[in-house]
């Protein structure tokens, strides 16, 4: 019987370019060229293969509305291997939401973590006061018709759902983009067709 | 596209200590700032980094 070669830690890194390399086009493909790229951060000796992605700057994905910069979106992924050595996991994800010149406090977020102790494995929060998403429908733009509705019937509340994926944490990153682009109608629409298509 | 950063252990720690210095902040103080949402937006985003690096350190 041949026992699975153990993975290497260098192998991990190349998939983590292409993963850091896919998100950095599918954020791209969604809010525009004008993105700062994902980018793969290793150990250079380490005992288990890990990596972070994280995008460069601290800036995150900014979304405006008429050239104002409405809300950010901040990204970052912790990877491993798969319990088979076989394709890069997930160990953590966060996407965060939030309002520009607001406190630091986030309208809401996303977290996966593949080994979940307290929290679920995947699970959303919900921080924004109804007031402060208010704030923000108040700003929709007009680059998307779901975003010229809202910001006729917005003292009638918010409403509309929020995706939330189990394992599935990678479309996460273009859905949670794309929610608040729809919502707000911010950000001039990319090439969609260029983006990565779900799974 | 992206650039494959390879630190060391101690490049790790040194980054890790310059956050903190940037922040300004006790990385105890940081945190009890963190569990009140009252960072500065760099603030959080130095935080978010820190949990980067301590995730390396521990692989």
């Amino acid at each position: 019987m041949t026992l699975p070669t153990p993975p290497r830690a260098g192998d991990l890194r190349v998939e983590a370019e292409k993963f850091a390399n896919d998100w950095t086009n599918t954020v791209r493909a969604v809010v525009g060229a004008h993105v700062p790229p994902f980018v793969p951060v290793a150990k250079d000796t380490a005992v288990r293969a890990a990596v972070v992605v994280r995008q460069s700057g601290n800036d995150g994905i900014v979304l405006t509305v008429d050239s104002v910069p409405v809300l950010t979106l901040d990204a970052s992924a912790h990877c491993i291997w798969d319990h088979r050595g076989s394709y890069l996991a997930v160990a953590e994800s966060k996407f965060k939401v939030s309002a520009v010149g607001l406190a630091s406090e986030p309208l809401f977020r996303y977290e996966f973590c593949r080994t979940p102790n307290r929290s679920p494995m995947a699970h959303l929060h919900v921080h924004a006061h109804r007031d402060a998403v208010t704030f923000v429908m108040t700003r929709c733009g007009g680059a998307s018709k779901r975003g010229r509705r809202r910001l006729l019937d917005y003292d009638r509340g918010t409403k509309g759902n929020l995706p939330v994926m189990a394992h599935l944490h990678f479309p996460l990153c273009r859905r949670t983009a794309e929610t608040a682009r729809r919502r707000t109608g911010s950000c001039p629409l990319a090439d969609m067709r260029s983006a990565h298509r779900w799974p | 596209m992206p650039t494959l950063e390879i630190l060391s252990t101690d490049e790790i720690r040194d980054r890790r200590a310059h956050l903190l210095v940037q922040a300004g902040l006790s990385e105890g103080e940081l945190r009890r700032r963190a569990d009140d949402y009252s960072l500065t937006r760099e603030q959080a985003v130095i935080l978010d980094r820190i949990a980067d690096l301590d995730f390396l350190l521990e692989a």
